[in-house]
C-alpha cells in the first residue's frame, strides 16, 4: 500500500500519513502509552516540600554565613583604619618636626629674626595648610558656589 | 493582568498554554505550577519513559524534572520559549544526564548492557497476544538506532501526535516523520531479511 493512501486519524496531524497496517498495529500494541505511576504525584508534592525546607535551611546558612563574613570584613577594615591611621599621624608628625627642625634655622638667618618668632609662625602656617587640606572639597564648593 | 502579549504570536504551544503563563505573570506561582503538573506530568513521564526505556529511571528522571521546572518557574520568560518546549528541555537534559550516567556505569560493568536489553524486550514482549511475532518485533525496535527508536515509541506513546512528539524532542515535524518513515523501513527490512514473513504481510 502506497504510503500516502492511508491518513493518520489523529485531528492535530491532519496532513501527515503512515499506513495503518498490520505494522502499524503490532507497533501500537507493542508500545502502548505507559500510565504516570500510582503516586507520582504525592511523591512530587512531598519531593517539593522537602526541598523547600532544604532549600529555606540552606538559604538560612547562607544567609548566616554572608553577614559572618561581612562583619568580619567591616572589623579588620576598622582595624586597618586604625593602624593606619596611627602610622599616618605619627609619619606627619616625624615630617613635620624634621622639616621644622631644618628649616627653621635657615629661615631666621634669612628674615634675619629668631627662631622663637618664626616657630609659631611656622606652626600657624602648617596648622592653615592641614586644614586647607582636609576642607578642600567643601571650600571649592563654596568658591564655586560663590563665582556662580 | 497583563496580556500574554510576550508569546510568539504563531506558536500553537504557546497558545495551549496561555491560561498558565497568565497566572506566572500574575504572581501566582503555586497555582500555575498545580496546573502546569495536571497537564503536564503525564506527557513529562512518557517522554522519560521514550528516553530512558526504564521505568523506575523514567519516574526518578520526570520527578527531578518537574521540581527543576518548579525551582525554575519564578524565572521562566515566556518570551524566550513556549512553556512546553521550556519543560520538555528541561527534561530532555534530565534525561541525557542520567543516560550519561547509565553510560557511563555501563563502561565500568559491560555485563549490565546485556541484562537491560534483555529486561526492554522482555517488558515489550509480555504485552502482546501473539509471543513470536511480538518478541521477534520487539527485538528489532530495541536494534533500531536510538533516534529513530525514540521517535517511533513517542509517536505511539503520544497517540501518534507528530507535532506533540516534535516539541518533545526538539525536533522539526518535518525531522519526526523522516525518522518514523525510516525507522518502519527498516522494520520492514529486517523483518523480511530475518525471515520472519513475507514484508507484505505486515502491510495488511
Amino acid at each position: 500500500m502506497p504510503l500516502s493512501e492511508s491518513r493518520s486519524t489523529n485531528p492535530e496531524e491532519p496532513e501527515f500519513s503512515l499506513p495503518r497496517d498490520r505494522l502499524d498495529r503490532r507497533l501500537a500494541d507493542l508500545l502502548p502509552a505507559p500510565s504516570t505511576p500510582e503516586g507520582f504525584r504525592q511523591n512530587l508534592w512531598r519531593a517539593i516540600a522537602t526541598q523547600s525546607a532544604t532549600d529555606l535551611a540552606q538559604r538560612r546558612r547562607a544567609l548566616e554565613l554572608e553577614r559572618a563574613r561581612q562583619l568580619n570584613q567591616l572589623e579588620q577594615d576598622y582595624v586597618r583604619m586604625r593602624r593606619d591611621t596611627l602610622a599616618m599621624v605619627l609619619a606627619a608628625a616625624l615630617t613635620a618636626g624634621a622639616t621644622l627642625s631644618l628649616a627653621l634655622p635657615w629661615l631666621a638667618a634669612k628674615l634675619n629674626t629668631d627662631i622663637a618668632t618664626l616657630a609659631p609662625l611656622g606652626l600657624l602656617m602648617l596648622a592653615l595648610a592641614g586644614v586647607a587640606w582636609i576642607w578642600r572639597e567643601p571650600l571649592t564648593n563654596f568658591a564655586w558656589r560663590l563665582v556662580s | 493582568m497583563e496580556t500574554p502579549t510576550s508569546l510568539p504570536a504563531s506558536s500553537e504551544a504557546g497558545l495551549r498554554d496561555r491560561d498558565i503563563t497568565e497566572l506566572l505573570q500574575g504572581g501566582r506561582l503555586d497555582r500555575a505550577f498545580e496546573m502546569l503538573v495536571e497537564r503536564y506530568e503525564g506527557k513529562v513521564f512518557r517522554l522519560c519513559s521514550g528516553l530512558l526505556q526504564d521505568p523506575a529511571a523514567a519516574q526518578d528522571a520526570a520527578q527531578e524534572s518537574l521540581i527543576r521546572v518548579w525551582r525554575a518557574l519564578p524565572r521562566y520568560d515566556g518570551r524566550a520559549a513556549a512553556l512546553s518546549t521550556w519543560i520538555y528541555a528541561i527534561t530532555r537534559n534530565r534525561c541525557l544526564t542520567a543516560l550519561q550516567q547509565r553510560q557511563d556505569q555501563l563502561q565500568r560493568n559491560p555485563s549490565l548492557n546485556d541484562e537491560v536489553v534483555l529486561k526492554q524486550v522482555q517488558v515489550l514482549a509480555t504485552r502482546d497476544n501473539d509471543r513470536t511475532d511480538a518478541s521477534a518485533l520487539a527485538r528489532l525496535i530495541e536494534e533500531l538506532p536510538v533516534d529513530m527508536r525514540q521517535v517511533l515509541r513517542l509517536f505511539y506513546f503520544e497517540d501518534r501526535a507528530v507535532a506533540e512528539v516534535a516539541l518533545m524532542l526538539g525536533l522539526s515535524r518535518a525531522g519526526v516523520k523522516t525518522r518514523l518513515f525510516r525507522a518502519r523501513a527498516r522494520l520492514l527490512d529486517t523483518l523480511q531479511a530475518a525471515g520472519l514473513g513475507d514484508a507484505s504481510q505486515w502491510l495488511q
